[in-house]
């Protein structure tokens, strides 16, 4: 099994692991594509990161030019030969917005779901592994984080986080969409806490865990080289679903002006600007509205697909 | 009994059946070429190891088959060929003249209906009786399988019933429509030896009761000589043998009844040596193979020549009754696999006890009050073990023994640490053992190790084979990468395994094999003492005695002991030089193996060794019924542990107070009992030449 190859190349180096890790994830997509929800969920995914990296470059212009050279005559015009999409009141080009957008939603998205499954992880199984007293407060503080939804927690986040400005001047660029990664990993380690740590209650009690007991293994070494292998679908299955949730939590972010600022091509953002003209030019709100509509629908087709392929059942996020 | 063939009709006749399954992942041919009979009144057994097609000859009859599979032959039942009637037919077939029970009541029982109520829904459904006749008819039919207070049990949900009390409950609905032929499938198998005597019971009461066919599926000899009328010995899907029981048990036409024959550990009772096990090597002919222009035992064979290799044997009749698909059959004898000998007994030196365990505890759960914290106490912890103390010698081997739920498990792992014991103290070679394993030191972890049962699970299914053993020697050894890796191939060897299997992945390879490389691993830190918590009850009669042998033979090169849990008192007899007897978490009686497994028995001890079913068909119906189970203790109890079951039950001292360490005299043989030894050894002794 992959799983196997991934430790087998985590003794080797992290260039074996990662090949392992694609090999997996090969795997993981192949069967996938073998369920209807897979086959059409992945091509809508695909072409969102074929946009994503190369959207700039296709873009038939920068993302922040103003057409403004007759004055009046550039903006807020519908969809034409010269702008496929419309312009913005500023006489930006809709279309070359959106494709040039494309590429910091979805990094940050997955950036904020990887962590959040990283801190969950740790949390969830080492928690669970530990169990007892430990293991209850723990997760009544899991519990606790979980009862805000998950947006309001978000803000809560962000604005503690927010206040402080970069600590060193070469993370200025980075320090914003840095800001949201940690606080979508934040909203979700309970819930990926949850998860994986009913996974560990459930290994924790098998024989194998038991005779790496015996061999005098540490609590760390047990978690992580004997259980977690054996919960890499349920992790497959958890990312895929977080991804999903994650693309929402980053747009809304930038859709209520806490994400990226503007002038960037961010859709959450645009779809916020473009609110006051939505009756003189609906293309400003519409087009990446759909955006980020067909790739959370794309996302969550394919986590679907993933998740029939693993035969794990629905339902293990909020 | 009746001709087995050419009066007409039997009841069922399957001929020729051969079921393959096509799947992804390549075709498997789980039945090759099976042919049986079965006549009305009769109970026919069909008995092999795991994988050689049995159930699924079962299920072909019953036309449970999933529509992956292909099915050739014919099935006759009553005159009408089951491989050509249409579903709805098959249906009707399958509810009023043919009934089937499973392995696992559990699963055959719907968990949220009370048992009664799904006994009338077969009446009404099948019968068309209505609400009241059919509460009528269900009370009486638990009565038949003799459930006490049939009223009260027809309430009851499955979980309110024990193990035994669900297949009962199972047997019922089977018989609920009086059906012509009844399919039974490993009914015993995961019930306790005590449930088990008395399900096997039943089974031959009914068989005396109903006039219907029984087909009875089992991997134990010893049952199916307690229950068959005939016997159908399978062998890689194909019958290799069919015989009257007796016929089969006395002088076996093929060389594989033979070897399963010889694999079966002497039964506990038995008088004479302990004689060395012998096994079948080689492996099952894999169903992965299309059959070859050969016989598929020619290449574990003993007597095997050309002729065997070059032509696939039809059956052959025997003798009138017997049946062999062997060309060689004629010299088939039960010695043909060697004379057994017996186990050389050495005698050691009775020096200082390697490891001894004095007045341990331990209770699961904490007390439960009222008010969740507050309040008063309203119900206590279950007190798994209660004062439990044993020596184990350089060398020797200790055998645990009792019912599930006795406290064996927990013992065991009290003792290696990985249940931390309440009171008590456990000793290693004279230095005193921390409860928790992790408070242990690496030479105490190293000194003993733990084999256990359920193969697949005790390795990481997601790691190489390579893992456990090789992290072993490099925990506890502190050899280096390249020397662990040396020293591993050389212990796949010693188990007999081939150190290629060293990076295949536990799923790849099959059970005996997998608890082959855990006694590696364990084998690898030169331990002075295993604790083996049933390590050979998941694996067939043959595996078994490849692993009991390697037990033994380990024994002897290394002077290992051995903690062996374990509920089958045969494997005891072979394995143990010492016996601990445990009901409900006591001590029940200890002592030399010779002296345990003969009387003067504690009542319980003498009830667990009449339970086990002897693979004789003529042995005598034992004496002593068990039934219930091993009740759950939580309070403090003033009166014997065993009272409540007990066969022997004296009188009101029982339940007054604690039974006393009876000893016998000069020996380390004690036995926790209000009789006195003497009164125990006539009262058993007349049993013996009674029953």
């Amino acid at each position: 099994m992959a799983t196997a190859d991934l430790e087998a190349g985590l003794r080797r180096g992290t260039g074996a692991a990662l090949a392992a890790a694609g090999r997996g994830a090969h795997s993981f997509l192949r069967l996938a594509l073998g369920t209807t929800a897979g086959r059409i969920g992945l091509p809508i995914v695909a072409i969102h990161v074929f946009i994503a990296i190369f959207g700039p470059s296709l873009a038939p212009y920068p993302a922040n030019e103003f057409h403004l050279q007759n004055a009046g005559e550039h903006q807020l015009i519908g969809p034409s030969p010269l702008y496929w999409l419309g312009t913005d009141q500023y006489g930006r080009d809709v279309f070359s917005r959106v494709l040039s957008g494309a590429g910091s939603l979805i990094s940050i998205a997955l950036a904020g779901a990887v962590l959040g499954i990283l801190l969950g992880t740790v949390v969830g199984m080492g928690s669970g592994y530990r169990g007892g007293r430990v293991d209850e407060v723990v997760m009544r503080i899991m519990d606790g984080l979980m009862a805000f939804p998950s947006l309001l927690l978000a803000l809560l986040v962000l604005s503690t986080l927010g206040e402080r400005p970069a600590p060193w001047p070469w993370l200025v660029p980075y320090w914003e969409p840095l800001l949201i990664v940690v606080t979508v990993g934040v909203v979700f380690m309970p819930s990926v806490a949850r998860v994986m740590r009913s996974v560990t209650l459930k290994e924790k009690n098998l024989e194998f865990v038991m005779n790496a007991r015996l061999r005098g293994e540490s609590g760390a070494y047990i978690v992580f080289c004997e259980i977690l292998p054996n919960a890499m679908t349920v992790l497959a299955v958890e990312l895929s679903v977080r991804l999903s949730y994650s693309i929402l939590i980053v747009s809304s972010l930038g859709f209520l002006g806490l994400g990226v600022q503007p002038p960037s091509p961010d859709w959450g953002l645009m779809i916020s600007e473009s609110r006051r003209f939505i009756g003189a030019a609906p293309w400003m709100t519409l087009a990446p509205a759909g955006a980020v509509a067909s790739l959370v629908v794309g996302v969550n087709l394919l986590a679907d697909g993933i998740r029939q392929a693993s035969g794990l059942p629905r339902g293990t996020g909020r | 009994m009746k001709g087995r063939r050419g009066d007409g009709n039997p009841l069922l006749r399957v001929a020729r059946l051969a079921v393959t399954f096509f799947t992804p992942r390549g075709t498997v041919r789980a039945v090759r070429d099976a042919s049986l009979e079965v006549e009305r009144g009769e109970l026919v057994g069909v008995v092999g190891e795991s994988g050689c097609g049995k159930s699924t000859t079962a299920f072909a009859v019953m036309g449970y088959l999933p529509g992956t599979a292909h099915l050739e032959g014919r099935v006759v039942f009553d005159g009408r060929d089951l491989t050509l009637v249409a579903t709805p037919e098959l249906r009707r077939l399958r509810g009023n003249r043919i009934a089937m029970v499973y392995q696992d009541p559990a699963m055959s029982l719907n968990p949220t209906m009370r048992v009664g109520s799904q006994i009338e829904e077969v009446l009404r459904e099948h019968l068309g009786v209505g609400a009241r006749p059919a509460r009528h008819r269900s009370a009486e039919l638990l009565d038949s399988v003799q459930l006490p207070d049939p009223g009260a049990t027809a309430m009851r949900y499955p979980h309110q019933l024990s193990g035994g009390q669900q297949q009962r409950v199972v047997i019922a609905m089977a018989l609920a429509c009086e059906p012509d032929l009844l399919i039974m499938d490993e009914p015993t198998t995961g019930l306790d030896v005590t449930t088990e005597a008395t399900i096997l019971e039943l089974v031959v009461n009914l068989k005396r009761r109903i006039n219907a066919g029984i087909l009875y599926v089992s991997h134990n000899l010893g049952v199916i000589a307690a229950v068959a009328d005939r016997v159908v010995v399978m062998y890689a899907g194909q019958t290799v043998e069919e015989a009257p029981v007796r016929e089969l048990f006395k002088a076996p036409r093929h060389p594989y009844t033979a070897g399963l024959l010889r694999c079966i550990p002497t039964p506990p009772g038995e008088a004479g040596p302990t004689l060395r096990l012998s096994s079948i090597p080689g492996a099952v002919f894999p169903a992965s193979e299309p059959s070859p222009e050969a016989c598929l035992f020619s290449s574990r064979c003993p007597i095997a020549e050309v002729s065997c290799r070059s032509e696939a044997p039809p059956m052959v009749d025997a003798s009138a009754a017997q049946r062999s698909r062997c060309l060689r059959w004629a010299e088939v004898t039960p010695t043909l696999w060697g004379a057994l000998n017996p186990v050389a007994e050495e005698e050691r030196g009775e020096d200082e006890p390697l490891l001894t365990a004095t007045g341990l505890r331990h209770a699961y759960g904490h007390w439960r009050r009222k008010y969740l914290l507050f309040g008063p106490r309203v119900r206590a912890p279950v007190r798994a073990v209660t004062d439990v103390g044993f020596d184990v010698g350089r060398g020797r081997t200790l055998g645990v023994v009792g019912e599930s739920g006795s406290g064996k498990t927990t013992v065991a792992r009290t003792v290696v640490g990985l249940v931390p014991r309440d009171q008590g103290e456990i000793r290693l070679r004279n230095e005193g053992l921390a409860p928790h394993v992790e408070h242990r030191t690496r030479a105490q972890r190293a000194a003993m190790r733990m084999v256990f049962q359920n193969p697949t699970a005790s390795l990481n299914p997601k790691r190489a084979i390579r893992h456990a053993i090789v992290r072993a020697l490099r925990k506890f050894s502190g050899l280096g990468r390249r020397e662990s890796r040396a020293r591993a191939e050389e212990l796949m060897r010693a188990v007999g395994l081939n150190p290629s299997y060293l990076d295949r992945l536990p799923g790849e390879l099959s059970g005996g094999e997998l608890q082959r490389v855990a006694l590696a691993a364990a084998f690898a830190a030169s331990p002075h003492i295993i604790v083996a918590d049933e390590a050979v009850s998941a694996l067939d009669v043959s595996v078994q005695a490849q692993v009991l042998n390697l037990l033994r033979a380990h024994q002897k090169e290394a002077d290992t002991s051995y903690v062996s849990i374990t509920h089958d008192l045969g494997v005891v007899r072979y394995l143990s030089d010492d016996i601990l007897v445990l009901y409900a978490g006591h001590v029940a009686e200890s002592g030399p193996a010779e002296m345990v497994l003969n009387p003067p028995f504690h009542p319980y001890t003498e009830a667990l060794m009449s339970a086990v079913p002897v693979p004789d068909p003529d042995a005598k119906p034992a004496a002593i019924r068990l039934s219930g189970t091993v009740p759950t203790l939580r309070a403090e109890y003033p009166g014997c542990f065993f009272a409540e079951r007990c066969p022997r039950k004296r009188g009101p001292e029982c339940d007054r107070s604690p039974p006393p360490a009876r000893r016998a005299p000069g020996a380390d043989h004690v036995v926790h009992c209000h009789i006195p030894l003497e009164e125990l050894a006539r009262l058993q002794g007349a049993s013996e030449a009674a029953g």
